[in-house]
């Protein structure tokens, strides 16, 4: 929950909880990115992807128990913001990122999936995107490009 | 998060009143879309005018509402930037109908099947 002092480093602690997670994005969002300076293009594909991520990690990382804390640490410079997420849920399936691909939109309507389009849009969105599991912790990094306004 | 119904001429018109549609809200908007076209076989728009935010699960919602009125079009009007792109980015952009404004869905009825390209 604590704002780190000095302006360049910010921490969140939360439930990994749905509604949680919708609840304190907002507030996560404007404390990382400087919205008087930062382009708004790079500040909405920030909040997509850490909303797809932390989501991800509320579905997935605590299925039949308590769900466990995420703790996110947002390190910000002049060019982009480094995203360090970390959580004790399950391990991702094979130690590694999910791939990600859209469907095609040209096949029935009932074949469409109502899912899946997350780990497309991080992986889209997303600078550097990194992930190991350590211990009983998984580490997901990635940057999203700050360009600032004119 | 409630889903306002409303009838214009032969439009349904559903507003989504919810600041967020995402992973806490989605499912309830699923519920209500079904309880919602259930008794109606026209026209469908979902007026998003109060949503500034959509993740993934909301645009699932929204991909299930399209397959339960599989028949007509599913028409979505006032998307905010980042639900645009949301759209735009997964090419879900062209499995609906959008509209800017909602007075374009209403006025232009012979324009209506129009699809985004």
């Amino acid at each position: 929950m604590a704002k780190a002092r000095g302006g360049t480093k910010v921490q969140y602690c939360i439930t990994a909880e749905a509604s949680q997670i919708s609840q304190k994005l907002p507030e996560i969002i404007s404390n990382v990115f400087d919205i008087d300076t930062v382009e708004t293009d790079a500040i909405e594909s920030g909040q997509i992807i850490l909303a797809e991520v932390l989501n991800n990690i509320a579905e997935h990382g605590f299925v039949g128990r308590v769900p466990g804390r995420i703790f996110i640490e947002a390190t910000r410079n002049d060019f982009a913001v480094r995203f360090s997420i970390r959580d004790t849920g399950s391990p991702m399936p094979g130690l590694k990122l999910p791939r990600a691909s859209l469907p095609a939109t040209n096949i029935p309507l009932g074949d469409l999936p109502e899912g899946g389009f997350g780990w497309f849009m991080i992986r889209t969105l997303a600078q550097d995107l990194s992930y190991r599991r350590d211990g009983d912790m998984n580490y997901l990094e990635f940057s999203v490009v700050s360009s600032h306004k004119r | 998060m409630r889903l306002n119904s409303q009838l214009t001429g032969d439009i349904l018109i559903l507003r989504v009143e919810a600041e967020r549609l995402d992973a806490a809200s989605a499912v309830y908007f699923k519920d209500q879309f079904r309880e919602a076209v259930q008794a109606h076989d026209g026209r469908v728009v979902v007026d998003l005018e109060p949503v500034s935010f959509m993740d993934s699960s909301g645009l699932g919602a929204m991909v299930a509402a399209r397959k339960l009125v599989a028949d007509r079009e599913l028409e979505i009007a006032e998307l905010s930037p980042i639900v645009m792109k949301v759209f735009r980015l997964t090419r879900m952009d062209k499995v609906f109908s959008l509209h800017d404004r909602i007075e374009d869905a209403i006025d232009t009825s012979s324009q209506s099947s129009v699809k985004t390209a």
